[in-house]
């Protein structure tokens, strides 16, 4: 009979970006979003760089950001977004979305897990890591998303 | 340094036309402009062309169907202010003395549907499904409300007046009037946006010609001076397409960098501004744009469409041509079709649209990444 057997290949994790995750990946709940702080203005920027993107001064260092901030502004996506988007469920609006400020005053934009009604500007939000999407080789894609902080205890 | 002049004016409709080549649409528009100037194609000595959308070489591809006069053909990108972009980098060809006559073309011919996300967007922001345009202009809405009491309402309104003046552009994608039931019930895209608050893609050309004033005789005998045209890039934070992170660092929105220094060079204020055509990619921008020109405080902007102010007919009437909501956005093309219909306003060729007795335009365009041109034109 000659079949051959396919050797499953382990499935990895990678961040939705270079740059952009502290590492390790495991455990998953120690993953802190990466920004980069400017020692001449002050401003911090998601993401590792070379410059200050406010400022252009070389003198820049990149810190793990907080987990936790407020709604800046918010919408709620009604279709779904143009293709190539790649996340593994069917894209289902509504969708909603918001510009984050967190506690070293970074801005960034986010999913929120939440209905559309809870979405409200001051919210207080915490960031989760997640499966984002299937990347080409197969590999799961860790994305950041935020939610609404759980008030009192369990 | 004297200013340029503006010899020549061409446009090609906006809108769809199936399979006709960008090539022909382009050539339309100069060929147009060319019959405006007194001129044919050899008397243009440097041309630049805006497009976004379209292949490499495109101005050349363009150019050629009129001839290879060996001049130089450059292609500019910067969005949704392309043609803005492109207008200055051929004044600049002018004032700096180097050419008497320079052509300033944009055009574009829009895939349907959804523009491709990988040209303004990281591939992560494409996965992740975290590019819709009109999400940025949604949550610049939103904050705003929060911020002013701005209402839907008054977002709605401008909509509603450029739908009105749109009827009456002959060049103009979308000429039906809406209702405000209409507008205010439409499809919601991104709240609190709704579809006919929002402009869409399509095709079409625009072209200018720039002379020297040295020069400018032979060619018009209605010229127009080209009195400032400043582009600018954002400088953070900036909310709009296509950024993901910001930081409030105080710095003025670029749009009123853009205009402070066009409103100097040119030796006016926004009081002097007769009629202006601004960016509406969303009716909430036109909104954000009358603050962010100095045409009423900030937060005012409002009570400027509330009072009338911005129709035809009012203090400073804005977007008579029914604004990118009515024409569309082809990207590379629209900055230049808000200097043609500018010029038609100073030289009172507009019609039922006309501002009477306009002597100052203003055209501003807005482009993703933090672009902005503001060009002001006297008669």
């Amino acid at each position: 009979m000659g079949d051959t057997i396919e050797k499953a290949t382990p499935k990895k994790e990678v961040p939705f970006a270079l740059g952009f995750l502290t590492e390790p990946l495991i455990p998953r709940d120690n993953i802190r979003l990466l920004g980069t702080k400017c020692l001449d203005c002050g401003a911090v920027l998601l993401g590792s760089r070379k410059s200050c993107e406010a400022c252009a001064s070389l003198k820049v260092e990149v810190i793990p950001l907080s987990r936790t901030g407020q709604i800046w502004s918010h919408t709620v996506m009604r279709y779904v977004p143009p293709w190539p988007f790649a996340t593994p469920n069917p894209y289902e609006p509504p969708i909603p979305v918001a510009w984050v400020k967190l506690s070293e005053g970074i801005q960034l934009i986010s999913f929120i897990k939440c209905e559309p009604e809870e979405l409200e500007i001051g919210l207080p939000v915490e960031m989760v890591i997640e499966k984002g999407w299937e990347d080409g080789e197969g590999n799961d894609v860790l994305m950041y998303k935020f939610q609404p902080v759980k008030r009192g205890g369990k | 340094m004297d200013n340029a002049i503006i010899a020549g004016v061409g446009i090609h409709p906006f809108g769809r036309f199936g399979d006709k080549p960008y090539t022909e649409i382009g050539r339309d528009a100069v060929s147009m402009a060319l019959k405006d100037a007194n001129m044919d194609f050899r008397d243009i000595q440097a041309a630049f062309v805006s497009r976004m959308y379209l292949p490499a070489t495109s101005g050349v591809k363009t150019l050629s169907t009129l001839g290879r006069t060996a001049i130089p053909i450059v292609d500019v990108e910067a969005a949704c202010a392309g043609g803005g972009a492109c207008l200055r980098q051929a004044t600049t060809a002018i004032v700096s003395g180097m050419y008497d006559v320079v052509l300033a073309l944009g055009v574009e011919k829009m895939p349907r549907g959804f523009m491709d996300p990988r040209q303004l967007y990281d591939l992560w922001q494409c996965h992740a499904g975290l590019t819709q345009n009109p999400m940025y202009w949604a949550m610049n809405a939103r904050r705003h409300m929060y911020n002013y009491g701005t209402t839907i309402e008054q977002i709605g309104k401008i909509a509603f007046k450029n739908h009105k003046n749109g009827v009456n552009n002959p060049y103009a994608m979308f000429r039906k009037a809406m209702t405000m039931e209409e507008i205010m019930n439409s499809a919601m895209v991104c709240d609190p946006i709704r579809l006919y608050m929002i402009c869409a893609p399509d095709e079409g050309a625009a072209a200018i010609i720039l002379v020297s004033p040295k020069v400018a005789k032979r060619y018009t005998s209605k010229p127009l001076i080209l009195a400032s045209c400043s582009h600018r890039v954002s400088a953070i934070p900036f909310y709009n397409v296509a950024y993901y992170t910001n930081y409030e660092t105080g710095n003025p929105p670029i749009t009123t960098t853009s205009a402070r220094e066009a409103y100097e060079k040119a030796g006016v204020g926004p009081e002097d501004i007769n009629c202006a055509e601004i960016q509406d990619t969303d009716a909430f921008c036109e909104l954000e744009h009358y603050e962010q020109l100095l045409f009423c405080k900030e937060g005012e902007g409002g009570k400027l469409i509330d009072d009338g102010i911005t129709e035809i007919g009012g203090r400073l009437p804005v977007n008579m041509s029914g604004g990118l909501i009515c024409k569309g956005e082809p990207v590379g093309a629209s900055g230049l079709g808000m200097i043609f219909e500018i010029c038609l306003q100073l030289r009172g060729e507009s019609g039922p649209r006309q501002v009477e007795g306009a002597k100052v335009g203003l055209a501003q365009s807005y482009g993703s990444m933090g672009h902005v041109t503001v060009t002001i034109i006297k008669k």
